[in-house]
């Protein structure tokens, strides 16, 4: 890019033109305007006014100015590469959109009536949710405490069951089984070996 | 909006298939990314190929870039790689910057230390820029008191539009009006300097 064509190219547009990329390359600039700022930005000309106000921008910020700018070489390198069509940018920007839409425009359109009742189900529906969680744990705590008894249950009972048991040897072995006691030591001896 | 929303426009149109908006983001930030690379490299026939690199590879990883970042970031980290990376192959000259590691750890997006292009410059090279400079500080000194607050508001201390409004109160065409006539005012001063195809700044 020769800066011949600064002078007669940029220099030469319309101060309207002008006045509207430097607005633009400051970021002042209306949704609707990027098609057109776009489109004007594509022709050489206003591609050479862009460059000047970057360049006075960079000089004012006090960038020293390169010995050599190196965008016409990197313009020719680009050139050479195969052409990019992979939108993944604008993609992930238009979903993200979209979901935003999705919930804001759903809310727009139900007005402000259509919002309180919006409002007032959300509460609803948060406090039915609340109330079966709520019923859900008391449930589980309930559940958690049953086997503790049970256990001290069968704890008791296991305790009488030894003590009677304790009582019937006793007895068995008093009366019951003195005729064969003579037998039975053999016969346990037998069963321990 | 602000300008990263222009630089997000001209990345979705670069990876539709648009070069003359990927040619945008290259007018805009060659410089900083060449002064970026400065700090690393100090020859400037090395500073333009590393540049030239650094851009070439972000055009290819175009298709990677999805926007969560800046541009800007994303470009002065490929050319801060791209550096890095020349440094360290075979054959290469190393400079040994004492400032290397802290300037390493703002992401390149601070200019505050004036190493680099003006060492890797020729004495011609060195002359031009410098008269570029005092240029632009003769036609700044020269701009009346409004446009030149407006300006170095925008440009030095990055405020929006509706900030500079509401900083200098006055409306927000006036802002417009002020920035424009201030980058013209020394637009002006400077074509004469960059007149010349030998001494191409773009």
């Amino acid at each position: 890019m020769a800066n011949v064509n600064v002078i007669n190219g940029a220099g030469q547009l319309p101060p309207a033109t002008r006045e509207q990329i430097s607005r633009w390359m400051d970021g002042d600039i209306a949704p609707h305007e990027i098609d057109l700022a776009m489109a004007t930005l594509s022709k050489e000309d206003n591609r050479y006014c862009w460059a000047e106000m970057h360049f006075v921008g960079d000089c004012i910020r006090g960038i020293e100015p390169t010995a050599s700018g190196c965008a016409e070489r990197i313009r020719a390198a680009i050139a050479a590469e195969p052409t990019i069509m992979a939108p993944v940018a604008r993609v992930a920007r238009e979903r993200a959109a979209l979901k935003d839409n999705a919930l804001f425009g759903a809310m727009r359109q139900m007005g402000r009536g259509g919002r309180a009742w919006a409002t007032a189900a959300a509460v609803a529906a948060v406090g039915f949710v609340g109330t079966v969680v709520y019923q859900d744990q008391m449930r589980g705590a309930q559940l958690a405490v049953a086997p503790a008894v049970n256990a001290g249950v069968a704890q008791a009972r296991s305790a009488d069951f030894n003590a009677l048991l304790q009582a019937h040897q006793e007895s068995a072995d008093a009366t019951s089984l003195s005729s064969v006691r003579q037998y039975m030591r053999p016969a346990v001896a037998i069963q321990t070996q | 909006m602000s300008d990263r929303v222009v630089d997000q426009e001209l990345v979705e149109r670069a990876q539709a298939g648009d070069k003359r908006a990927f040619d945008l983001l290259v007018l805009k930030y060659q410089r900083k990314v060449q002064r970026l690379v400065a700090r690393f490299v100090r020859d400037s026939g090395e500073i333009d190929d590393v540049t030239q690199e650094a851009f070439i590879k972000a055009y290819r990883a175009l298709p990677t870039f999805r926007g969560d970042a800046a541009f800007y970031t994303w470009i002065y980290r490929i050319a801060i790689n791209c550096a890095k990376n020349y440094l360290s192959s075979p054959g290469r000259r190393i400079v040994p910057f004492s400032s290397l590691e802290k300037d390493d750890d703002d992401g390149g997006e601070s200019f505050e230390h004036n190493v680099g292009l003006q060492d890797a410059s020729t004495p011609d090279a060195e002359y031009a820029s410098k008269q570029i400079a005092e240029t632009v500080n003769r036609a700044m000194e020269a701009l009346p008191e409004d446009l030149r607050t407006a300006v170095t508001l925008r440009e030095i201390e990055g405020l929006s539009y509706e900030e500079i409004a509401e900083a200098m109160d006055c409306p927000i065409g006036t802002v417009r009006s002020r920035i424009f006539r201030a980058r013209e005012a020394i637009a002006t001063q400077l074509r004469p300097l960059l007149g010349t195809n030998e001494d191409k700044r773009w």
